[in-house]
């Protein structure tokens, strides 16, 4: 029923062309041995490009998944096209999947029409694929390519009222806590600048409580101590160092692993368009 | 004759540890220290039993030999008058140091928006008052704070055995943002050096330039390399077609 269909289609769109009625061009190419070894090259190839479609849907997962739980640094600056890209990786990992084994089918029924399918769909999903790999690294070298922006975005929304000072509040804290760091570049940065926790809460405590180095039962070892700074009762490394690998982590998984399956692509399709023109 | 060696090595230029001579029954008997400085020869003779122990002589540039006698070798008036000596050199240096807490000392720094950590005159003057003379180099008025046992910066180790706390500074509070200070410790007769530090300043959040910082080179690679194969396969998917077409 399928295969009956999609002829139907094909006298159509062959219809559409003009060339309604005409035989199909007798296939002088059809029997050599180097046409044989290019189907053979090109179904081998649909199954590996299927499975990397399939693998970069399920990286692309991984980083919308967002373990370490920082979406809110770039939601909250507009920057977040890391994780659209990888929504759309998603999408155009399954897709290429999808294409791969229908271009086996293709490449196996020797049919034109179908060729001509496959070469049409994969561009566009070649498209979408490129446009997520240039923007999720270039948004990447907007959020992490110095430590301004998540410097001055901490300051701003730290402490402050709002969904995103609340959203900024609680992943600074989280950050601060487990990777134990204070600040994006170190500690200074809480009394080097104006910030919206100082505004609140005035210069008794010149920076975060989270800075602090706590026991096991939650309780800040020597509130004192951390006040003045010392370095045995508080964190002392910044936080960027860990933020900015966590982003280029992403950013590498959607942007360098998009980049190699489209190279792999781009090859496939070369070799899928030479055996359309000899079908 | 005996030998006679530095014990150790001292961590003051002003005083050196001398090995007590080897016990023996010769030397059961009170011994003599003698020193010169400056080619004069003095010597002390113990008057009284002690028990081994180090001597602190004062100063390197002394010649030091040592002469046994019949008791043992030093006495309470041996002590006080070493120490005499040792006081006489430390006066001669008057002014002690005193400075701003850096990240060496334990702390992420020693200046703060509205007050500063400074160092604590040295032990030696310990259990004296202090007094911490500052002025605002802008307005030109000067505090004459009492030393607050409170404002004294300490750690407090505890390893579940014993408890060590160290004082490691000084905070002066109550400072204002941004401006220059003149500090200076006056212990009884000494003074400290006098320190010019000012507060930090504290900026404005939306000076800080959060633009793009520059462009990676892995973004322009695979931006240059993606369009070019877009370009290039839409250039042949075209031809192809239009190939095939006229073919037929």
């Amino acid at each position: 029923m399928q295969n009956y269909s999609l002829s139907v289609w094909a006298r159509c769109s062959l219809g559409a062309v003009g060339l309604e009625g005409a035989d199909r061009r007798t296939a002088t190419m059809a029997d050599g041995k180097g046409f044989t070894c290019l189907m053979v090259i090109l179904i081998l190839g649909n199954i590996f490009g299927a499975a990397a479609g399939l693998a970069l849907c399920a990286l692309a997962i991984w980083v919308a998944v967002d373990q370490f739980k920082l979406y809110p640094i770039s939601g909250v600056s507009g920057k977040d096209d890391i994780f659209a890209g990888a929504w759309i990786a998603i999408f155009t990992g399954f897709a290429f999947f999808c294409m791969c084994v229908f271009g086996i089918l293709a490449a196996a029924m020797k049919s034109r029409a179908l060729m001509l399918t496959y070469l049409i769909l994969m561009l566009i999903i070649y498209i979408f694929e490129c446009a997520s790999c240039i923007t999720a690294v270039t948004h990447r070298d907007y959020l992490v390519g110095n430590s301004n922006l998540v410097k001055k975005q901490m300051l701003k929304y730290y402490a402050a009222d709002g969904d995103s000072g609340s959203q900024i509040t609680l992943t600074w804290n989280k950050v601060m806590k487990e990777v134990e760091c204070c600040g994006t570049d170190g500690p200074v940065d809480w009394i080097e600048y104006n910030s919206t926790f100082r505004e609140k809460f005035g210069t008794d405590y010149p920076w975060p409580t989270h800075c602090c180095k706590r026991k096991n039962n939650y309780e800040v070892v020597n509130v004192e101590a951390c006040k003045n700074g010392q370095n045995t009762t508080m964190f002392t490394k910044g936080c960027f160092n860990h933020i900015e690998s966590v982003f280029s982590r992403y950013t590498w998984a959607i942007s360098w692993y998009g980049f190699a399956v489209l190279m792999f692509m781009f090859l496939l399709l070369i070799l899928a368009m030479v055996y359309y023109l000899m079908l | 004759m005996h030998p006679l060696w530095i014990l150790q090595q001292s961590t003051s230029v002003k005083d050196s540890f001398v090995s007590t001579p080897w016990a023996g029954p010769w030397l059961s008997g009170p011994q003599e220290l003698t020193w010169s400085e400056n080619q004069t020869r003095q010597h002390l003779v113990p008057d009284s039993r002690m028990s081994r122990s180090i001597l602190v002589i004062p100063a390197l540039p002394f010649h030091i030999m040592l002469r046994s006698h019949e008791s043992h070798l030093f006495s309470t008036a041996m002590r006080t008058m070493f120490i005499f000596f040792g006081m006489l050199f430390t006066l001669s240096n008057a002014e002690f140091q005193v400075s701003l807490l850096k990240e060496s000392d334990g702390v992420v720094t020693g200046r703060f928006a509205d007050s500063l950590l400074l160092s604590l005159p040295p032990c030696a003057l310990a259990t004296q008052s202090v007094t911490l003379e500052y002025n605002n180099t802008d307005t030109n008025e000067s505090m004459l704070p009492c030393r607050f046992r409170r404002d004294i910066i300490s750690t407090i180790e505890n390893n579940g055995q014993f408890t060590t706390s160290r004082n490691l500074g000084y905070q002066v509070t109550n400072l204002t943002t941004g401006s220059t200070y003149r500090l200076q410790y006056v212990v009884g007769a000494e003074k400290s050096n006098i320190l010019e530090v000012s507060t930090r300043q504290v900026k404005d959040p939306n000076q800080i330039d959060s633009g793009l910082p520059a462009r990676s080179g892995a973004m322009v690679v695979i931006t240059v390399i993606l369009s070019v194969s877009m370009f290039i396969l839409l250039v042949a998917l075209i031809v192809t077609v239009a190939h095939s077409l006229g073919g037929d």
